[in-house]
């Protein structure tokens, strides 16, 4: 162990810091052991990129600021996040100035991959120290690296390393130290290049973080020649006793893989995670609105009359508890990503599944927060974060709030008893339990086709490539897994509560004021803003089959699409000897009889609740992680019209049939 | 620099088209945007190196070979451009 310290604020550092390497390669296992597992997480501005900035301490008691950049393999990245390292590295990213120096990590058992970007890192004239990471597995695998022969190879100062144990961590920050005081450039720039080489001159006018070559022969002879230069350097700087070159899938490996058991497998795997964060996650959640109701109740009794106990009450409690009844939900979903991810397993599921989802323009790792959102959108949004490639991580999070999450069921449950007969088909399938498959699966076809008219048409320009390196099978680490699970709950709250409680408070000022006069008929919902425009909207919603207490309830489901069987129950006040469910059930059956509700409009409600993003928390968390209103009011502008699209069709196609 | 490993022979075909267990030798990449022959590139796929295809998914795709002492997963589309000799 060292006696590695950090100090409060990286800012104030006089030094800045660039850890640059590979994905896989443990950069950030040695950014944690660095910093202290003390550090910001942020956006970079604008992207959906996430930024991880510490500050270390060195041994003479100076600091200097640590900025951890995305995992790349070469300067000329092709998705967003390895963009930010050139951009970084060019000075181009606003508040961040040039780094003083780079501190470059391989991974020692994949040296010759590794050693690329560092052939163009060496090309930049940035000052550079070399970590070769993992010295414990090289050494495991009778992998040796000869450190003192490839720092002179390369002219860089190089340390062998193991950032999980936080072997070598003690010259690593005295070699930090010398680069930093007395920084030095490596000779070796375009040492690849023979002189006489055609290229040669080209490239020496080119800068290295400049714009990439464009001509296929130019960029295949450039990496041909990177390759020869790299291999030549390996041969002399490193032994391996055994020959580990040939290929060996593990026999675990094979079975995750295998045709005939990896969909099996996978499977149950998934199905114990949807079950974790549809059942697991219930009872905290459930202990958390009965702790924010009996709180609001007791605030509402206790307290004196008025606006600010109302607002406290009905606005600024349930608020609150909005935001904090979804941590079981993402807690339990992060760890089970952060074990498949870490364990390895998630690359092996996403080459089971990439042929399925690449047909509707998705990729293989879209699955698991698709599958998170049939019970909320809020984690499954959240859990893109796997996705590698900026334009299907978009994709993603704007259709996954269609997957019929678990706060829509009360709904469905409701109308569906109040509405459907419960019939056999063929003897066998109930029809209500057939209508409430239907949803669900309107749901995932209508997610499909967005998905695909979103690829097709908004998101075709960005390259999305699936090649990618499978990180082999290991034991995950509690710890990494646990960082995880805080690190996202962390970042939900801090981001999340905000724009979660501001709707709060605004929806309970429209649903409360202005007050209903004394001795108003009806619900006092009636009077309020809430009320009023839901009845001015009737003549828009009536091509839908929905009438003005319908409009109310709607509106007032937009912070939680739950919220509608309550306010359908109060506005037709019905009363509290009943069971919410059963009277709301029986109500709308009397309704049902007397023609004032038909089953037409159930279904076209049940229809309209399928698409619309009747969801603040979705939004806030949309805002959160794609950084932009744009697709945050677009994904509300596009299910809201296609729920009204929906539901007229439903209503005015079935209508025609129904005479 | 593919021109010196690239003999024509009557056995060059797409990567895409290699099965589970052979052992290959990248001769060409071909026809490929720009932003993915970086991408291949940096990863090691150029002309000269060998690769074992280790498992190819449902209906082919993705195709996951070795290289350089890892596997690398990628979807048929993207190694149809690839070009290589059996070994």
């Amino acid at each position: 162990m060292t006696d590695i310290t950090t100090t409060a604020d990286s800012d104030d550092c006089p030094k800045s810091i660039a850890l640059v390497g590979n994905p896989n390669c443990g950069k950030t296992t040695l950014f944690n052991g660095l910093t202290g597992s003390r550090y910001k997480v942020a956006n970079y501005p604008g992207v959906t990129v996430e930024r991880k900035e510490g500050s270390l301490t060195l041994p003479h008691g100076s600091c200097a600021k640590i900025v951890d950049l995305p995992g790349t393999y070469a300067l000329v990245g092709s998705s967003l996040d390895e963009k930010i390292v050139t951009k970084f590295l060019r000075g181009e990213i606003p508040g961040n100035s040039k780094p003083d120096l780079i501190i470059a990590v391989v991974d020692a058992t994949n040296l010759e991959r590794n050693l690329f970007l560092i052939s163009e890192l060496i090309d930049t004239e940035y000052p550079i120290v070399l970590a070769i990471n993992m010295m414990d597995a090289a050494e495991r695998a009778s992998i040796k690296v000869y450190g003192e022969l490839l720092s002179r190879a390369l002219d860089i100062p190089v340390v062998p390393i193991t950032a999980r144990t936080k072997s070598g961590f003690q010259t690593l920050l005295s070699e930090i130290t010398k680069a930093l005081e007395t920084p030095t450039i490596s000779s070796k720039r375009l040492a690849w290049i023979p002189e006489e080489h055609t290229l040669r001159r080209t490239i020496e006018t080119l800068s290295p973080l400049g714009p990439a070559a464009s001509d296929p022969n130019v960029i295949t002879t450039i990496g041909s020649l990177r390759y020869a230069w790299i291999r030549s350097i390996v041969r002399k700087t490193t032994s391996q006793s055994s020959n580990d070159d040939i290929a060996v899938v593990s026999p675990l490996d094979r079975l995750f893989t295998s045709r005939i058991w990896g969909l099996p497998i996978m499977l149950v795997i998934f199905g114990l995670i949807f079950q974790a964060i549809f059942l697991w996650a219930q009872l905290p959640m459930e202990i958390i609105s009965g702790v924010v109701d009996s709180l609001s109740a007791w605030a509402s009794s206790t307290l004196p009359p008025g606006i600010l106990t109302s607002l406290l009450a009905e606005g600024i409690i349930p608020g609150v508890g909005n935001v904090i009844v979804f941590v079981p939900q993402i807690a339990v979903l992060f760890f089970c990503i952060g074990f498949l991810e870490d364990s390895g397993y998630l690359s092996r599921a996403a080459f089971l599944l990439d042929n399925f989802m690449r047909r509707v323009g998705l990729q293989g790792r879209a699955f698991i927060p698709l599958l998170s959102s049939f019970a909320c959108a809020v984690p499954g949004i959240l859990s893109t974060r796997s996705i590698p490639t900026r334009s299907d991580r978009l994709a993603t999070i704007m259709i996954a709030p269609l997957m019929s999450c678990s706060a829509r069921l009360p709904v469905y449950a409701v109308l569906i008893a109040a509405f459907i007969p419960p019939t056999l088909v063929g003897g066998l399938i109930s029809l209500q339990g057939l209508v409430l498959l239907g949803m669900y699966l309107l749901g995932v076809v209508g997610a499909c086709g967005v998905a695909w008219a979103l690829k097709k048409c908004l998101l075709w320009k960005e390259s999305c490539f699936y090649v990618m390196e499978m990180p082999p099978l290991r034991k995950p680490i509690l710890r990494i897994i646990l960082r995880g699970v805080y690190d996202s709950v962390a970042s939900f709250l801090k981001n999340a509560t905000t724009i979660i409680l501001a709707c709060s408070v605004i929806v309970w000022f429209l649903a409360s004021y202005p007050k209903a006069e004394p001795g108003h008929q009806g619900n006092p919902v009636q009077a309020s803003y809430a009320g009023k425009l839901g009845t001015a909207i009737e003549p828009a919603i009536k091509p839908l089959g929905f009438n003005w207490e319908i409009g109310i309830a709607i509106l007032s489901s937009f912070p939680a699409r739950e919220v509608f069987v309550t306010t359908l129950s109060t506005i037709y006040n019905i009363g509290d000897d009943d069971d919410e469910h059963t009277g709301l059930v029986k109500t709308l059956q009397e309704r049902n009889q007397t023609g004032r509700f038909s089953t037409l409009t159930a279904l076209s409600l049940m229809v309209f609740y399928v698409f619309a993003c009747m969801c603040m928390s979705t939004l806030a968390v949309c805002k959160r992680e794609t950084g932009s209103w744009g697709w945050t009011l677009g994904m509300f502008g596009y299910m809201t019209a296609l729920a009204y699209i929906a539901s007229l069709a439903v209503f005015q196609v079935g209508g025609l049939f129904l005479k | 620099m593919e021109n010196t490993t690239a003999t024509v022979s009557k056995e060059e075909r797409a990567l895409s088209s290699v099965r589970v267990g052979q052992k290959a030798m990248i001769s060409a990449i071909k026809s490929c945007p720009a932003e993915l022959l970086h991408k291949l590139v940096s990863m090691g796929i150029v002309a000269g190196s060998e690769v074992t295809v280790t498992q190819r998914g449902f209906f082919g795709s993705p195709i996951n070979i070795h290289l350089l002492g890892s596997v690398l997963s990628l979807r048929s589309a993207e190694a149809a451009h690839i070009q290589v000799h059996p070994l």
